[in-house]
C-alpha cells in the first residue's frame, strides 16, 4: 500500500540506477568472497539472522559458529535479547 | 603519548596519502603536533603530496640502521609548524624492515607528539603488516568504487586480527552530483556494507589535484570536509559533510546537469 501511495504521488522512482546496480553487485562480490571463508560466511549469516531477530526481540545478539561434520556444514546459532517484543509489536 | 593512527586502504590510489597529509595538516592547523610517517618503502610519495622532496636529508631506514635519531630526520612543513614528515627511502628494499624496526621508531617519536599518522602502503602484505603493527587506531580510506569497498572489506578481515583500539572509515573522492542522480554507490551504502563508524565524507576536490603538482595541500571544496574529519577523530563527535547538500532544490539539480555537460 505504501509502495502503491508512493506511485500515486509520482514520488516513486521504479527506475533502477547506476548506483543501485552497483550495490547489488558490491553486495553478490562480498557475498562471494565471504563465501570461501566460513568465519565470514558466519558473520554475512549472523548480520542477516540479527535482522530477523530484531522483528521479534530488542537488542538481540547473534554469534553463528560453524562446524564441517561428515553430513556436511553443520550451523549453530547462539542468540540473546533483552527481552522478547509484545505481539502488539511485531514488525512482521 | 601520541595516538597512533595507521591510514590503509588495502587499493592503491584511493587517497590514504592524500587523506593523511591533509588531515595532519588540519590538526596541526589548530594547534596539535603531528608527525607523518611514510612506512611506504620503496614506493613512498608522502615527500612529493607535501613538497618537502628537496628537504629530505634522513629517512626512516637511516633512522633504523641508526645513522641518525628519529628527531633528526624529521622534516617541519614548510606551511605547518607543528607538522613533521618523517619521509621514507625510495631506493630501498623493503623486506629487510621489519615490524619491530618501525616499532621502535614510533616508540622514539610517540612523547613528541599528540598524533603519530602513519601512512600505509597498498596491498596487505608485509609493508601492511608493518605499518598495522605499530599503530593502536586504523583509518580505513575507500573511494565509491566496488573494487575500493571490497579491497577495503578484506583489509577490516585483516585489521580484526590486530589488536586495535578502535577502526574508522574515511570514504573520499565522493561525487554529491553523482550520488544525487544515482550514478555512484551511496555513502550510506558503503557504511552499511563496511560496518564501521564513518569518520570524515571528503568530497571529489580538483583543488586537491592541482594543489599536489605544486606540493600544496588543502583544496576549496573539501576544505569543511577536513575540518570537520580533524573534530570527529579529536571530540569523538561524528559530523559528517555532506557532499549532496549543494546539489539539493531548483539550484542544485542546474548545478548537476552543468557539472554532468562540462
Amino acid at each position: 500500500m505504501a509502495l502503491l501511495g508512493e506511485i500515486l504521488k509520482g514520488r516513486c522512482n521504479l527506475k533502477v540506477t547506476i548506483a543501485q546496480i552497483g550495490e547489488n553487485r558490491l553486495k553478490r562480490v562480498l557475498v562471494d568472497d565471504k563465501e570461501n571463508s566460513p568465519e565470514k560466511l558466519c558473520e554475512v549469516l549472523s548480520s542477516d539472522f540479527k535482522n530477523v531477530c530484531e522483528c521479534y526481540m530488542d537488542e538481540p545478539n547473534v554469534v553463528i559458529t560453524a562446524d564441517i561434520t561428515d553430513d556436511g556444514i553443520e550451523f549453530n546459532a547462539h542468540v540473546t535479547a533483552k527481552r522478547v517484543k509484545s505481539i502488539g509489536v511485531l514488525t512482521v | 603519548m601520541a595516538r597512533k593512527i595507521v591510514f590503509t586502504s588495502g587499493k592503491g590510489g584511493v587517497g590514504k596519502t592524500t587523506v593523511c597529509a591533509n588531515l595532519g595538516a588540519t590538526l596541526s592547523n589548530l594547534g596539535f603536533r603531528v608527525c607523518i610517517l611514510d612506512v611506504d618503502i620503496g614506493l613512498n610519495n608522502l615527500d612529493v603530496v607535501m613538497g618537502i622532496e628537496n628537504k629530505v636529508v634522513f629517512d626512516i631506514i637511516d633512522v633504523i640502521e641508526s645513522r641518525c635519531r628519529a628527531s633528526q630526520a624529521l622534516v617541519q612543513d614548510k606551511n605547518f609548524e607543528n607538522l613533521y614528515i618523517l619521509p621514507s627511502a625510495h631506493s630501498y628494499r623493503g623486506e629487510e624492515v621489519s615490524a619491530s624496526d618501525i616499532q621502535s621508531v614510533v616508540k622514539s617519536l610517540e612523547n613528541s607528539f599528540d598524533y603519530i599518522f602513519i601512512d600505509c602502503p597498498a596491498g596487505v602484505e608485509q609493508g601492511f603488516k608493518r605499518a598495522v603493527s605499530c599503530a593502536s587506531e586504523a583509518v580505513v580510506v575507500v573511494t565509491p568504487h566496488i573494487s575500493s569497498i571490497r579491497d577495503a572489506d578484506k583489509v577490516l578481515s585483516i585489521l580484526a586480527t590486530y589488536n586495535l583500539n578502535q577502526k574508522y572509515l574515511v570514504v573520499n573522492r565522493v561525487r554529491g552530483d553523482l550520488m544525487m542522480n544515482g550514478e555512484m554507490i551511496d555513502v550510506d551504502e558503503i557504511i552499511r556494507f563496511l560496518h564501521i563508524p564513518v569518520l570524515g565524507v571528503i568530497p571529489e576536490d580538483d583543488d586537491i589535484t592541482a594543489l599536489s603538482s605544486i606540493g600544496a595541500l588543502g583544496g576549496r571544496e573539501s576544505n569543511r570536509a577536513w575540518m570537520l574529519l580533524a573534530e570527529n577523530l579529536h571530540n569523538g563527535t561524528q559530523k559528517v559533510y555532506d557532499c549532496k547538500q549543494k546539489y539539493r532544490g531548483l539550484f542544485g539539480s542546474f548545478r548537476r546537469n552543468i557539472k554532468r555537460k562540462v
